[in-house]
């Protein structure tokens, strides 16, 4: 569509980014519909810039009012900003952060302004690492799980929930993979636009208590119950390709499925258990070495649990704190990164 | 004398199947008639995202969100599904079986046949089966190693063993499932059935599983649940403080017919019970609309009490409906059909021996075909091995069979005092009275059926008293006794109800004979 966010090509922004190549839609873009993504450079470095695309946002929300697309297309560009600044402030690693942001007049459209946020550029989101490397060792795949559990863990320290952890926002730099676009997290200190909402990331990957409309009504209950469900889900997809999401519905009776199920969750939770083992059963053919397999099992296992309030490392749950602490799937994580590397080093 | 009493009461005790029959049959779907809350998201960026790349990864991404979405019609998802069987040689096991599964559009349960075409092959069936149900026993409790925590296979595993006669091990596997789920309609209802068929006067099965129900939440909105408590409280002979609950439920215009049928037999055998024959007769026709399997036996089996009962045509399509349709060739007089839905009944419901006996009941007392009742009682010996109702009928169908000698090996193996109920003692008293007849042992014989009459005549149990006087009466006339006489003329007094259709038909059969006798003599 021709419109202001598509013309950048070419241009050097008030901010002195020249706007180079666009980037075709290959990588980390699942979710970025609202976004035009381009290669920007200055003093030598290279960028990522992503342009919101004001003209997506009105095809998407129609219905709404001018005023109130405008409203809420700031809100998220403004909220984006803050929030990468407010975790970067916090000294927060392995999560790709804005590193700056403007905004550009182009001439000649109906709408001519165009927001923009410019992060690192990184070498791609991890499917395209794992496609090229079809047989891609353990040892990559458990670092770059590690480091996407420091990332996460770090942001929960600083009451940061991202939500929307899946393949296409873990990006893969040279020697490290860092989380990508904070745009539909929560945050307990700074007002967020998604915090009416039951859950703010990607429905295909949110955990099967949203899915079945049945969740806290506490926000931070459930949304760091979700990030831990979808950290598990990554792990999932690390080594199967495919969700947990997908493994569970494959597994779980039709009747019992969330386009299906009217009942209450309470008399679902058996049945979700049960698909739930059936699921595992299945991620476990997918690993070849056992004890790569135990480990990856047991911290899905405990991620993903289906029941909410069974998620979590059972220390975790015994203990007082909350349920949903990642710093013992983090430990599990090196361990479990170390031995394959061991692997790797003895051939 | 063979061990049964058809008219015996029937409850609506819940039928219990392996998880997969069950979720097939509908009876865990959710009541109520509202829509689920479907959240629709889009794929369309993962179709992009597999258009655009191509790749093994990208197509297993779309085909995640399609499966989750309920789209794996879509025309892309279809192309990613062949590009990763194409692709096999760098496919891992999921994304060969998901590109399988969204291809051939079918789902991941498997229930196999477990059916038969005749009844000669069932002893073969029930071999195989058995040998199935221990290879899934060890299958259970590894899982259960790693799943510790799960109901459903603990539950499973308890059905295993109820299969095998391993009481023991069922009640402890299942009392494992209700600690983890006490309000879980599949697990509350397989428990109302195993506690209700392990329970007799020496334990307390029947009450520790009606304590359940009553103090479960879900018996006062589940109205599957709340059946098994009204029928529960009736087998204890008590009233159920649910009949109101269940009134409102079964009247309900939220819930869908299909899930207060077995309520609504539950409420009309409460009304037939107390004679309330306009209301039982509401409660059937509404329990109709959307029966069950476990409904159309109820509704045959009230139909023997009053044969007009139930006035409109009733559709036996329901799958797995062998009881009902054993009991209802059994009410058309249809023999043959009857005994041959009894064997389906039994490899549909393994744990319960109650279809053998009753299709060699029949197949020893309508049919005379004493090879076909051995058969039946035969395979339900491979799984409860010391049942002594079974060695009982087995004994008593040999003993007929010109076989006493065998019989009497049968009979052997009953642990005398593993017999609870006077009823079958009196039965294997008289069956070993019956195989003395036969190897022409006549006075031991006599003496053991008059101890049988003895026994029937203390617990007044009629029925049995006249099966066990119309057996004695028929051996005393093969060896043409001097007491015969005496023993006619009793007979003469036994009156014929149309509910005692064995009764009816064994006194025909001994008067007819005694006739012929006499004839002959006279001649």
């Amino acid at each position: 569509m021709d419109n202001a966010a598509n013309k950048l090509e070419g241009i050097t922004l008030k901010s002195g980014w020249l706007v180079k190549k666009k980037i075709e839609k290959y990588d980390n873009q699942t979710g970025s519909i609202f976004s035009v993504c381009y290669k920007a450079e200055k003093n030598g470095v290279t960028c990522f810039l992503k342009a919101f695309d004001f003209s997506k946002f009105f095809m998407l929300h129609a219905g709404k009012s001018a005023m109130e697309v405008l409203n809420e297309m700031s809100s998220a560009y403004l909220y984006e900003e803050k929030l990468s600044n407010f975790c970067k402030n916090k000294h927060v690693k392995k999560v790709a952060f804005v590193i700056e942001a403007g905004q550009e007049i182009v001439n000649g459209y109906a709408i001519n302004i165009v927001p923009y946020l410019i992060f690192e550029l990184a070498d791609g989101d991890v499917r395209k690492k794992l496609t090229i490397s079809k047989n891609l060792d353990y040892a990559w795949r458990l670092k770059s799980l590690h480091d996407v559990a420091i990332g996460l863990n770090q942001l929960h320290k600083i009451n940061v929930m991202h939500q929307d952890l899946k393949p296409s926002n873990i990006l893969v730099f040279s020697d490290e993979c860092k989380i990508g676009d904070l745009g539909r997290s929560l945050c307990n200190d700074i007002d967020s636009p998604l915090r009416n909402i039951s859950f703010s990331g990607d429905f295909n990957h949110a955990p099967p208590e949203i899915l079945y409309n049945y969740y806290d009504p506490d926000l931070n209950k459930r949304a760091y119950a979700a990030d831990c469900y979808l950290l598990g889900s990554l792990i999932v997809f690390y080594f199967s390709g495919f969700s947990m999401n997908a493994l569970l519905i494959k597994h779980i009776e039709d009747c019992f499925s969330w386009p299906k199920w009217t009942g209450s969750f309470t008399e679902l939770e058996p049945y979700l258990e049960h698909a739930f083992s059936k699921a595992l059963k299945e991620f476990e053919h997918n690993i070849d070495n056992i004890e790569i397999k135990k480990g990856t099992l047991e911290l899905v296992e405990y991620l993903c649990n289906p029941i909410p309030a069974k998620r979590g490392h059972p220390k975790s749950i015994a203990s007082i704190g909350s349920n949903y602490s990642l710093e013992r799937f983090v430990s599990m994580l090196a361990t479990l990164q170390k031995k394959a590397e061991v692997m790797v080093t003895h051939g | 004398m063979a061990n049964l009493n058809i008219n015996k009461n029937r409850n609506m005790i819940p039928n219990w199947r392996s998880f997969g029959k069950s979720v097939i049959l509908g009876e865990l779907d959710s009541c109520n008639k509202n829509n689920a809350p479907r959240i629709v998201t889009s794929i369309d960026e993962y179709i992009i995202d597999w258009k655009v790349n191509g790749t093994l990864v990208h197509a297993s991404e779309l085909l995640s969100a399609a499966i989750v979405n309920n789209l794996r019609n879509d025309i892309n998802v279809i192309e990613a599904a062949k590009f990763i069987l194409n692709n096999s040689k760098n496919a891992n096991y999921s994304h060969i079986s998901t590109a399988k599964m969204i291809l051939s559009g079918i789902s991941s349960i498997d229930i196999k046949s477990d059916d038969i075409t005749r009844i000669e092959i069932l002893n073969d069936q029930i071999d195989n089966d058995i040998a199935n149900i221990k290879r899934k026993i060890t299958d259970t409790k590894l899982l259960l190693r790693k799943y510790p925590t799960n109901p459903i296979l603990y539950t499973e595993l308890s059905r295993y063993y109820s299969i095998i006669g391993n009481e023991k091990k069922a009640i402890e596997a299942m009392k494992i499932a209700l600690h983890f789920s006490k309000d879980n309609r599949f697990i509350l209802r397989c428990a109302t059935r195993l506690f209700t068929h392990y329970g007799n006067p020496t334990n307390d099965y029947i009450d520790y599983i009606h304590k359940i129900l009553v103090n479960s939440i879900a018996t006062q909105y589940d109205p599957w649940l709340t059946s098994a408590e009204i029928s529960l409280s009736g087998l204890k002979g008590v009233s159920s403080k649910n009949v109101k609950k269940g009134i409102e439920l079964a009247t309900s215009k939220n819930i869908m017919p299909a899930h207060i049928s077995e309520l609504s037999s539950a409420l009309a055998t409460i009304e037939l019970s107390h004679g309330n024959r306009k209301k039982s007769r509401s409660f059937f026709e509404n329990a109709l609309i959307s029966p069950n399997d476990n409904t159309l036996a109820q509704v045959e089996w009230a139909m023997q009490k009053d044969k007009s009962l139930i006035r409109e045509k009733i559709d036996f399509s329901q799958k797995y409906n062998y009881e009902a349709e054993s009991l209802k060739y059994f009410n058309e007089q249809k023999y043959e059909l009857s005994v041959f839905y009894s064997a389906r009944w039994f490899i549909d419901m393994p744990y319960s021996i109650r279809s053998l006996l009753f299709g060699s009941y029949i197949s020893s007392n309508f049919l005379k075909d004493q090879k076909k009742s051995i058969i039946l009682l035969q395979a339900g010996l491979k799984g409860h091995q010391n049942d002594p109702k079974l060695i009982n009928n087995l004994a008593y169908a040999l003993s007929l069979d010109g076989k006493p000698n065998e019989a009497l090996i049968e009979l052997n193996k009953i642990k005398y005092n593993s017999i609870l109920d006077s009823e079958t003692k009196a039965c294997v008293i008289a069956t070993e009275g019956l195989a003395n007849y036969r190897l022409g042992n006549e006075d031991d014989g006599r003496a053991m059926y008059l101890k049988a009459l003895e026994i029937t005549k203390s617990i007044n149990n009629e029925t049995l008293n006249r099966l066990a006087l119309l057996n004695l009466a028929r051996e005393e006339i093969r060896i043409n006794s001097k007491y015969i006489s005496n023993i006619i003329d009793t007979v003469k007094k036994i009156p014929e109800f149309l509910s005692e259709p064995e009764v009816v038909l064994l006194k025909k059969e001994v008067l007819d004979q005694f006739e012929v006798n006499i004839n002959k003599t006279r001649k």
